[in-house]
């Protein structure tokens, strides 16, 4: 990869180039350069090159965007984990479950038992 | 033609000749006993058939056997306390009222055992505090019921419903206060494991609540009823 591949440097690429004419750099030196523009990391102290200030901006801004909706993701999911298990919401749905099966089961129980009435009484045999 | 009402009294409209219907001893002990003995027959069977694959999904159906127990031995035991017109009224003419009275209560115990047993299904445990157990178990037959007095109240009928208020109340309260001293005994009966409670097992039954609710007001209440007959 040559040093102008790298897509920081080819789009600000004259400035690049002033700078290392410049300051009069060796090929030892823009190897070294290179290499570290590679593991660029904006916030890392000590690098001589940076990409322009908007540039690192950006990187930063969607740096913490990233983290942060990560971090309310998981946060979200943990609380949505949290009320599906607290003892408030397992109570409603203990309740909610023990209601709807009572009033199921013994309003069905109490049309078997009519049921078993009008079945006495159709009999023909009685 | 039967009449089903989810919030009132259930019974069964006999258009033909009703002197004839109960001539005999023998004819009015039959179409009195016919009723509780089907309703315990099948409700029972249809519980224990689910027994083995016991979850919070087939509650509605598990919960059939206990309640056609509690119901049918707290009818015994109305029936003989205060007489006609009940089903078991007609059915204790011969038979000593304590035999009768033994029975339901036997099966009133049968019915608490049973609904102990499947309390671990509701997610409760032995070791949940009194007041969550008797929450949950209060959502059942005593809110039932409570909504049939107001319905009744608001419909100006006759509140019938009164009695089985109490009487759920206090039943429900006494099994409660029963299941940590007997837990070590229901333990050996059979063990059901505690079920992590869903949303979709919860909503499912609502459903079939609400289902067999519209079903009874909308084809078995007595207006719809008369109509049909027509």
């Amino acid at each position: 990869m040559s040093f102008l591949s790298n897509p920081l440097l080819e789009a600000h690429g004259q400035d690049a180039q002033r700078l290392l004419e410049k300051q009069r750099l060796t090929r030892q030196d823009m190897d070294v350069w290179e290499m570290n523009l590679k593991v660029y990391d904006p916030t890392r102290p000590g690098l001589t090159i940076r990409p322009p200030a908007f540039i690192v901006r950006l990187q930063e801004y969607f740096a913490g965007f990233r983290a942060n909706l990560s971090q309310r993701l998981v946060r979200a999911c943990r609380s949505v984990e949290r009320a599906g298990s607290s003892p408030r919401f397992s109570l409603l749905k203990a309740t909610l479950l023990f209601m709807g099966a009572s009033f199921f089961a013994y309003l069905l129980s109490v049309g078997i038992h009519e049921a078993g009435h009008y079945l006495s009484r159709v009999s023909p045999r009685m | 033609m039967i009449v089903l009402d989810p919030f009132g009294d259930n019974y069964i409209n006999y258009l033909g000749n009703q002197g004839e219907a109960y001539s005999t001893p023998a004819r009015a002990a039959f179409r009195g006993l016919f009723g509780p003995l089907f309703d315990l027959l099948l409700a029972v069977a249809i519980s224990l058939l689910l027994w083995r694959t016991r979850s919070p999904a087939s509650l509605p159906f598990l919960l059939l056997g206990s309640y056609a127990l509690f119901h049918e031995s707290v009818a015994m035991i109305v029936g003989v306390i205060e007489g006609p017109p009940g089903d078991w009224s007609r059915v204790v003419s011969g038979i000593p009222p304590g035999v009768v009275i033994l029975l339901a209560l036997l099966m009133l115990a049968a019915a608490c055992l049973w609904m102990l047993q499947l309390l671990p299904l509701v997610g409760i445990q032995y070791r949940d505090s009194f007041w969550r157990k008797l929450v949950v178990l209060q959502a059942g037959i005593p809110l039932l019921a409570l909504c049939g007095v107001i319905y009744q109240a608001l419909s100006s009928e006759r509140v019938s419903q009164i009695f089985d208020l109490v009487a759920s109340a206090v039943l429900v309260t006494i099994i409660v206060a029963l299941h940590k001293p007997l837990y070590n005994r229901l333990k050996k009966i059979s063990i059901t494991p505690t079920a992590q409670l869903r949303w979709r097992d919860a909503l499912t039954a609502i459903a079939l609540a609400a289902a067999i609710v519209i079903v009874q007001l909308a084809f078995f209440n007595a207006p719809t009823a008369m109509m049909v007959m027509r």
